[in-house]
């Protein structure tokens, strides 16, 4: 009896390039680099040479692909490397001279780490992470898809904003990968009725939305991490009869649509009863206000920071281990059920942000090794692909939906949000009814470019769930109304066609700061 | 030198000191030869474009009309936005601004990025904050609110405030650098409290003794101390009436506070004052009393001065810096009602003192609030900023 499982993993960073470093910006990309996207390849690559078939579905958000193939930011990494590498001598130092040897042996250890990553990241992987998840995916390892072009929030975009989107979506993968992506990751599982078509007319084959889109019920809403000020109602979807267990085609339309499974994914996402809240793990928020180095286990999750007792890696990968057996047995388990119901060829889809590995959860790439030998030895379990699915499929309709609070649209939409989404509407018919009055020329094509490039970058629904959720409000914020200003500051030139030298210059200012999609 | 400010109070809408300073600081900087443009917002039944006295006004979104506005926050932001739109179309109108003057939080979006994308320098004028508005941070609005005064500080590259004790709370609170931000006082006009209205707003019974005092009725303000202290002033002076002008959320308190106390009949709560109105009772008034908890500046005080009628303070903020004890007001430290009853009482029947008073408040009224040394100083913060600061944006 075999059961499939799908682990997706999607993987974005806001537009930071060039937008502030530290302590909100380019950072950000920094530490996801460093502690999730490289040593996740170089997992990959090992489990590659030991001959272990790890294949996973891959999501890369355009403005994630765009910052690392660009060589400012690969050569700001090496120096942020650098940084942390020397950071964390001063700190062994530091720490041996107060007489804290158990510290100051983190700090040796953060400082092998970062030294190892930054020989990783220029040796192994010739500073080009794409070039490395091109050769995974050549290899069949990894099924790399796409997602809409800044991450947009996309059920409450207007038609021509959706379209711009999820077209975007596509050229900025088919740019860096040099072959068309089949695969859509609606950003935050966002879905609507219809959504699909614009997928289909621009040539995707599948998506994938959470289990109550699919299934009806109570959403588990993993993003419970919104502000306890705000009130969310959860609504209660109607049970459908139907099942995450299996693809289903959208009803009338050529499309698969992949239903993630929650309890699959709860177990690692919960704060209450998931895996990254074990004692032993090394705790996220407390940092050195030296250096801004964790030093510390979780200890006690309810437990206050003076609290938290000082981290031992060795401890933690005995954890670490444990945990990927139990995450396997568990997926057995589902899979048994799965049969149980009827279900001779289950797939059970499980979901995460790439970026909980490594960078949130210190120990989650191991733990994903572990998850990869552990699937590889079971014999009820196999890695499927979404390539891998038989055509063959029933029809279904789906719920609008979302994986976050509430299970529709609240993160998103709500009081502390109504006024942004308000500008995005005006500024995405502002610049269609430009548009269609079919600019000409070199000078305005470039402007106009500019101008959806601005858009777009307004539209990131990172914005709006940072403001929801009161975290780094004001650089959110900044860049929403500094994206908003830059946008009417070109679309103003354009209707007035007035072009001053000092326009101009500020234009290629612009055109340098916000170079996202500069294939445009 | 074409500055573009923004405001979120300038006439008509007035809520606190603010529009009043706006307005008089702009017409005073155009007569310097500075070409002031303000975008602000909307009022019902306001133009949209208007001239006054030189200055440019460019009013724009909803109209404020704060009891209607149920999401204040959204409001403001908002507001910022078509802010931000008027600013760019007006820069390419006017052939381009010199520098960016945002006053206050609640525009400090629009300042922040037009002053970006437009590659000038930002001043801004901190009136007050959300921190000593409050008298420290309690709820989320409230610390939201401090932080984007906090960003709004740190990002300009000048800062403007009235007085050495915002000097201080915004070097503090904000951790911005002392040279990075100037006092200037603000002013007042004479000339503007001299226009009586045709009709007497209220009767003024001519053997009262007439205790003045005029703010938002917030719990800030202090007016409560007024209330609580007047029986001891009317034990001395029967004839003593108490005259509380302004509106705001804490009136019904206030109101019980005199019932409470049995002296509702020697109390009168004017509502919002015109300028005539008010002039009216100031030249009645007998003694002005500003009982305040936080007062980053004090406008008020000047404003009694400016009409010539004596005035008790208490000692913080601004507030206690413009007033000298016995020389151009009595002060009293903050929430002591028995001070503040014997403060009234002495002026109300020392005359000699009170004389004394007037005079000299009048003339440092003269010498140093004076609207043209103000603005020359402005101008001289802008002049500044313009040849120290370097260009913005340095691309990488």
């Amino acid at each position: 009896m075999n059961s499939n499982i799908m682990l997706v993993l999607h993987s974005h960073i806001p537009y930071v390039k060039r937008q502030g470093r530290w302590p909100f910006g380019e950072v950000w990309l920094f530490e996801a680099m460093a502690e999730t996207y490289v040593p996740f390849l170089q997992t990959w690559f090992r489990l590659q040479e030991e001959g272990i078939r790890a294949p996973v579905t891959l999501s890369f958000s355009p403005t994630l692909l765009d910052q690392l193939s660009s060589s400012y930011i690969q050569q700001e990494f090496v120096v942020y490397l650098r940084e942390r590498e020397k950071k964390a001598a001063e700190d062994e130092r530091y720490y041996l001279s107060v007489g804290e040897p158990q510290i100051a042996a983190l700090s040796a250890f953060y400082h092998r780490f970062y030294r190892d990553i930054r020989r990783d990241f220029l040796i192994e992987l010739d500073g080009d992470i794409i070039a490395a998840l091109k050769k995974l995916q050549g290899d069949g390892d990894v099924e790399i898809i796409t997602t809409a072009a800044s991450h947009a929030y996309l059920p409450l975009l207007d038609q021509s904003s959706l379209h711009h989107q999820i077209y975007w979506g596509k050229r900025a993968y088919e740019t860096h990968f040099g072959i068309s992506p089949e695969g859509f990751w609606l950003p935050e599982c966002g879905y609507y009725q219809g959504l699909e078509d614009l997928l289909i007319a621009n040539g995707f084959k599948y998506f994938y939305v959470d289990s109550h889109a699919v299934e009806g019920g109570q959403p588990l809403g993993d993003f419970s991490r919104v502000s306890a000020e705000l009130e969310c109602d959860c609504e209660t979807f109607a049970n459908t009869g139907l099942s995450t267990y299996r693809p289903y085609r959208i009803k009338g339309k050529d499309i698969m649509v992949l239903g993630r499974n929650a309890m699959v994914s709860q177990q690692v996402w919960s704060a209450d009863y998931g895996y990254p809240g074990d004692e032993n793990y090394r705790e996220f928020h407390k940092k050195s206000s030296r250096s801004g180095f964790k030093y510390w286990k979780v200890t006690d999750r309810q437990g206050s920071f003076d609290k938290k007792l000082p981290y031992d890696p060795e401890k933690a990968m005995l954890k670490v281990r444990q945990h990927a057996q139990h995450f396997v047995k568990g997926v057995e388990n589902t899979g048994h059920e799965a049969h149980k119901l009827g279900f001779s060829q289950p797939i059970i889809v499980a979901c995460y942000d790439t970026e909980l590995f490594g960078h949130w959860w210190w120990e989650g790439v191991s733990w994903l090794d572990e998850v990869v030998r552990g699937i590889n030895k079971s014999s009820h379990l196999s890695f499927i692909l979404p390539a891998d699915i038989s055509p063959e499929m029933p029809e279904a309709q789906v719920f609008e939906s979302s994986w976050g609070m509430g299970g529709k649209h609240y993160v998103w939409d709500n009081k502390e949000t109504t006024w942004m989404w308000e500008i995005i509407k005006r500024a995405s018919s502002e610049y269609e009814e430009i548009f269609k009055n079919r600019i000409s020329g070199d000078l305005q094509e470039k402007v106009l470019a500019q101008a959806l490039r601005e858009l777009i970058l307004l539209e990131s629904s990172d914005w709006l769930f940072m403001v929801t959720n009161n975290l780094t409000r004001d650089y959110a914020m900044k860049r929403f109304f500094e994206h908003y200003a830059k946008f009417l500051r070109l679309t103003n030139a354009l209707r007035d066609g007035n072009y001053s030298n000092d326009f101009l210059s500020w234009l290629e200012n612009v055109q340098m700061e916000d170079d996202f999609l500069s294939y445009m | 030198m074409k500055i573009l400010m923004f405001s979120w109070e300038y006439p008509p809408h007035m809520v606190g000191g603010l529009g009043q300073h706006v307005y008089d600081i702009s017409r005073y900087l155009t007569r310097l030869g500075v070409e002031v443009h303000i975008i602000t917002p909307r009022v019902k039944c306001g133009s949209d474009y208007e001239n006054d006295h030189n200055v440019f006004i460019h009013r724009v979104g909803n109209p404020v009309n704060e009891a209607n506005i149920d999401n204040f926050k959204a409001w403001t932001f908002t507001f910022n936005s078509e802010a931000i739109r008027e600013a760019v179309r007006l820069n390419s109108q006017v052939g381009g601004f010199a520098l960016v003057h945002a006053h206050d939080w609640i525009v400090a979006y629009a300042g922040r990025a037009v002053a970006k994308i437009f590659e000038l320098p930002l001043v801004t004028t901190i009136h007050a904050t959300e921190h000593g508005r409050n008298l420290g941070l309690h709820n989320r609005v409230q610390l939201e609110i401090n932080e984007i005064e906090k960003n709004l500080a740190l990002e300009a590259d000048h800062i403007i405030c009235c007085s050495q004790y915002m000097h201080h709370e915004i070097c503090s609170l904000f951790r911005v650098h002392p040279d990075a931000v100037t006092i200037i006082p603000n002013g007042v006009e004479p000339e503007q409290f001299m226009p009586l209205p045709d009709e007497p707003p209220l009767e003024i019974d001519p053997g009262e003794k007439v205790v003045f005092t005029l703010g938002r009725l917030v719990p800030e303000k202090g007016i409560w101390h007024l209330i609580a202290c007047f029986p001891q002033v009317l034990e001395r002076i029967p004839e003593a009436r108490l005259y509380i002008g302004g509106r705001g959320p804490q009136k019904a308190v206030l109101q019980q506070t005199a019932y409470e106390l049995g002296i509702e009949d020697r109390v009168v709560f004017t509502g919002f004052l015109r300028d005539k109105e008010r002039n009216y009772i100031y030249n009645k008034a007998d003694v002005a009393v500003f009982p305040s908890h936080y007062e980053p500046f004090g406008i008020v005080a000047l404003e009694a001065m400016a009409t010539r009628t004596p005035v008790i303070v208490s000692d913080v903020g601004g507030l206690g810096g413009i007033v000298k004890d016995r020389q151009t007001g009595l002060k009293v430290s903050a929430g002591n009602e028995t001070d503040l009853a014997q403060a009234i009482i002495k002026v109300l029947t020392d005359q000699n003192l009170t004389a004394q008073l007037v005079q000299n408040a009048a003339g440092l009224v003269e010498s140093v609030y004076n609207w043209t040394v103000i603005a020359q100083s402005t101008k001289d913060v802008y002049t500044k900023v313009l040849t120290q600061t370097k260009p913005k944006k340095e691309v990488v």
